[in-house]
């Protein structure tokens, strides 16, 4: 008896070790916390065929939408940490923890950061309303006129990322909160609000239609992919040191090793070609990063929204 | 005692109790605000007064005529509600299909005819059609079968 | 740019064998989809999607178009015969459609929603293709204060839906705003009535507020039990050709009401936010109010039919305008459709019908095409639904609760959404004990919210300038509007119950 259970270890411990290097042999499921069609959505199925190649086993899609992407990853919590179930969000993951209290899971050890799937800077777009081309210009246009900041929700990137710019670059702005991206920049596009952030993939296609102009980003320097686009680094504001990033989570607990081995499948299936399109399409760059430094800035910029939300304010609970 | 119309005497003040409900509920959880600077509470608190107030109006014109009380069913709506309880809790641990035939198995004895053989039947048809319907078909993403132990 | 080759070049496309296969099987699924309870378009679409990635672009949006206004053909199918919405923008027609039935006119009610939905169909389209530009920009200009003093116009006008006492009906309105209420409040981020749970946060579906209160409820209400005495079936009405068809007397009545709801549809159609159940209420609402006999509605009145039917078709064919020439989504169902295009690089916007003709003009070609494929379906198969009434209904009814729940669990595989539509469907059985209507309900549930949201974010725009609201062009003739209709109103109460009272004293 103690031979057998001796020997009953010892595969468990061999398979547990060779886990990383099997997996996948079933089909993977990835979670798409938001409903199908934004570029969310379809960046997710990008990765997710991929990955469906790479493996040679389905990879499933399911969205399961609300709370601003906490159902979906509050059920990405409750699964077993074995690889088989992934979650693809928005830095929306780190935002609405900052404004829900009561999540069924902890945000730090409930999820496990795999790795960062793109990646670009917030953008700032203006409508109808505004005339200024240029952030300087638009800076001296505010203070004539106090701007009203569009959001896509309470605890959305964009709602924070607003608040953000106003408080570091001391604008006279009020926010104003709409239930979503679409109806924010429709507002934009009538001059019934004023300016929009969020991520490239959200903006460019109404940027390249000539519907809302792009007015800066929020990053130290230029972004790479919108040369002509000031930073609001150049414009003297400080301390905006954030991405609008796409990122890979697992459930908290995940074993280590397989945390590695994701990334690095993940970092291979966003250098593909197909890939590659795909980022030209929505203008941002791939993450390549490690999990370690994904995991870090996740954490880091949680902390940052948390402070944010209670110096701004942000939620009167 | 004299005649009124019972069914809206109590159905008026099961909504006067609501909208109280509500208005108390929100006046003292969700700060209101002003009209022009509206609280989350501003809204639910009004219409739970205004909901009051109907309701009112509903139990006091009952108080002046004569009517019947509608039949209430019990078994049914516990039998047919049931099932789609029964649903919700089966469909994780057990799967799509278990939950289906569980569902139309269920329902089914809602008509208070007992009839087992006819039920299961009927609920093992049902669901074979949901299979091709949603699973080959739609293509829905959901386990068939579950086992959660 | 000329009209004609646009339409010519849409024929060429719509018209290949592909692209026609394509718009059968997705108005065909369209139709089965909108004619089962608890499934509606959305999850439909949500879960075909993948298939985008495989066809071309204009093929996969074809498909995935004929599946949406697919669903408005076949969703009176349930409504009409058995008080059942089948989607939640045919609420409205189980209100005359059911009692149709009921007099044995459940063929003619089904040929004449299917003649409305082609109607309005085209109509929709129509506009759509003649003046899609002009309705975009026209779009932008609605910002809160116009949405507010809409849907407020909505309201009123709508709550001519009420039957029977004021108090109750307007009640049911009230409550429904409050159901509305539950979740997080978009203005200020509070959780409202959610007690703590994580599921409420986006608040109660429609979808599950629509299948539980009308459909479990009906479900509830009919279930003829051995101890009611009654036979355990329905007895199947005479079927006959003749009573399919609508009598001269039908369609006499129907034509202006179709051309007035297309319009009313084909407006909140457009208008992203809105859409064919806002359309379905409002322009039922408007029938019953210029008809010379509104006590006939709710009680088989073919009017009361054909009027929302045609608007919500009408409605989901103008939704494509500020889905295409803006690139913003009016509803969910839109996002996915803008999806598909995503999938394939292409963004829509003002540039599409320039620098994308082909798809352009091919999907509006299409959407005739579908229509015709639609009325073509349809109209034999009503002999068929007909017939589905002679099923026992201890057959059907445990059907009907399983597609509900499935439907419901569908939408984000979430057993909570199913407990919502049990939740709702007691409520519904609780507001039948007690004679309250349930469609002011539904009415307030859509309305509210808009109402509350747009207000508040128009007050935060105008810096808690309430006059500002009236004073912008369009809000104003809103108001205006709705302060007409309200004297009207109230006005005609009076003078009913003016010339009830003299009845009663002549008696």
């Amino acid at each position: 008896m103690k031979i057998f259970a001796a020997a009953a270890l010892a595969f468990a411990a061999a398979t547990g070790a060779a886990v990383a290097e099997d997996f996948p042999t079933k089909p993977v499921t990835i979670i798409i916390p938001y409903s199908g069609g934004g570029s969310t959505d379809l960046m997710a199925r990008s990765l997710a065929i991929e990955l469906q190649d790479m493996w040679g086993q389905p990879v499933i899609v399911e969205n399961r939408a609300g709370a601003g992407s906490m159902i979906g990853t509050a059920y990405l919590s409750q699964q077993k940490p074995d690889g088989y179930t992934l979650l693809v969000n928005t830095a929306a993951h780190s935002t609405a923890p900052a404004v829900q209290k009561d999540l069924p899971f902890d945000p730090k050890t409930g999820i496990t950061p795999i790795g960062m799937v793109a990646t670009s800077p917030y953008v700032a777009v203006s409508g109808a309303g505004v005339k200024s081309e240029g952030f300087d210009k638009f800076v001296e246009e505010a203070k004539e006129r106090p701007m009203f900041f569009a959001t896509a929700g309470v605890g959305s990137s964009s709602h924070f990322a607003a608040e953000l710019l106003i408080q570091q670059a001391g604008l006279p702005a009020d926010v104003v909160h709409y239930s979503g991206g679409g109806e924010a920049q429709v507002n934009l596009m009538g001059g019934h609000a004023d300016v929009y952030i969020s991520t490239t993939a959200s903006v460019m296609p109404y940027v390249n239609n000539g519907q809302v102009k792009a007015l800066v980003v929020l990053a130290p320097e230029r972004f790479e992919l919108l040369p002509d686009v000031q930073s609001s680094g150049e414009n003297g504001v400080e301390g905006i040191e954030i991405d609008g990033w796409l990122g890979l989570f697992g459930p908290g607990g995940m074993d280590p090793a397989l945390v590695e081995r994701l990334n690095a499948d993940m970092n291979k299936a966003i250098a593909t070609d197909r890939f590659k399109k795909v980022l030209e399409e929505n203008f941002v760059v791939a993450g390549k990063t490690t999990s370690a430094e994904f995991k870090e800035q996740v954490e880091k910029e949680m902390e940052l929204w948390i402070g944010l939300a209670k110096e701004r304010n942000i939620v009167a609970q | 005692m004299p005649s009124i119309d019972y069914r809206d005497a109590v159905g008026g003040a099961l909504l006067v109790a609501v909208g109280a409900a509500f208005a108390i509920y929100s006046w003292t959880h969700y700060p209101l605000g002003t009209v022009s600077r509206m609280g989350a509470g501003m809204v639910p608190f009004s219409l739970g007064v205004i909901l009051s107030i109907f309701g009112g109006m509903v139990a006091m014109a009952s108080l002046s005529r004569e009517g019947s009380f509608t039949d209430i069913r019990v078994a049914t709506p516990l039998i047919v509600l049931g099932s789609v309880v029964l649903f919700a809790l089966a469909i994780i641990p057990f799967g799509f299909l278990p939950a289906a035939f569980l569902v139309t198995l269920v329902a089914a004895f809602a008509d208070l005819s007992f009839r087992p053989i006819r039920n299961i039947v009927l609920a093992t048809v049902l669901s074979a059609a949901a299979y091709l319907i949603f699973a080959i078909g739609l293509q829905l993403p959901i386990p068939l079968f579950a086992w959660p132990f | 740019m000329d009209i004609f080759s646009n339409i010519a070049l849409g024929l060429e496309i719509a018209l290949t064998p592909v692209n026609l296969l394509y718009c059968f099987l997705g108005v065909f699924l369209g139709t089965f989809i909108g004619v089962l309870p608890g499934i509606g378009a959305l999850a439909a679409i949500s879960m075909l999607f993948p298939i985008t990635y495989h066809l071309e672009p204009t093929t996969a949006l074809i498909m995935l178009a004929g599946i949406y206004y697919g669903t408005a053909y076949g969703g009176s199918t349930a409504s009409i015969l058995l008080n059942i919405p089948g989607t939640s923008s045919s609420v409205v027609t189980c209100l005359d459609g059911y009692p149709m039935a009921q007099q044995g006119r459940a063929g003619v009610a089904l040929a004449m929603t299917a003649i409305g939905s082609f109607f309005g169909g085209v109509f929709g389209i129509l506009v759509l293709s003649l003046f899609s530009p002009l309705i975009s920009n026209s779009a932008l200009s609605f910002g809160p204060a116009e949405y507010f003093t809409l849907m407020v116009l909505g309201l009123i006008a709508a709550s001519a839906i009420t039957e029977g006492s004021a108090a109750k009906g307007l009640a049911m309105v009230v409550l429904g705003i409050l159901l509305a209420s539950v979740g997080m409040d978009p203005q200020s981020g509070i959780q409202r009535f959610t007690f703590g749970t994580l599921d409420l946060m986006d608040g109660l579906g429609m979808s599950a507020l629509a299948m539980g209160l009308f459909g479990i409820s009906e479900v509830i209400a009919s279930i003829r039990t051995k101890t009611d005495g009654t036979t355990a079936t329905v007895t199947p009405h005479a079927v006959s050709m003749r009573s399919l068809i609508p009598t001269r007397d039908d369609m006499r009545r129907s034509w202006m009401p179709m051309l007035r709801s297309s319009s009313i549809g084909s407006f909140f159609g457009a208008l992203p936010g809105t859409g064919p159940s806002i359309a379905s209420f409002v322009s039922y609402a408007m029938e019953k109010r210029v008809s010379k006999t509104p006590e006939r509605f709710g009680k088989g009145a073919v009017e009361g039919v054909v009027a929302p039917e045609t608007a919500n078709n009408a409605a989901d064919q103008t939704a494509f305008i500020p889905t295409l020439t803006l690139g913003i989504p009016g509803s969910a169902t839109m996002a996915l459709m803008i999806g598909a295009m995503m999938v394939h690089g292409i963004h829509p916007g003002p540039q599409m019908m320039t620098e994308q003709p082909a798809m352009f003009w091919g999907l509006v070609m299409s959407f005739w095409v579908g229509n015709v494929l639609l009325i073509i379906l349809n109209l034999p198969l009503i002999g068929l639904w007909v017939r589905l009434l002679t099923i026992p209904y201890h057959l059907l009814f445990p059907a009907i609760v399983m597609f509900i729940s499935i439907g419901a669990y569908s939408v984000r595989y979430s057993a909570f959404d199913v407990l919502t539509v049990a939740g709702f469907g007691a409520l519904g059985y609780a507001m039948r004990i007690f004679a309250m209507p349930a469609a002011p309900l539904l009415l307030g549930f859509v309305l509210g919210p808009l109402i509350e949201q747009h207000f508040r974010r128009a007050m935060v725009l105008a810096r808690g300038d309430l006059a500002a609201i009236v004073e912008r062009p369009i809000s104003g003739v809103f108001v205006i509007i709705s302060v007409l209709l309200l004297g009207w109103s109230l006005w005609s109460t009076f003078r009913q119950t003016g010339k009830a009272k003299l009845v009663e004293s002549e008696n």
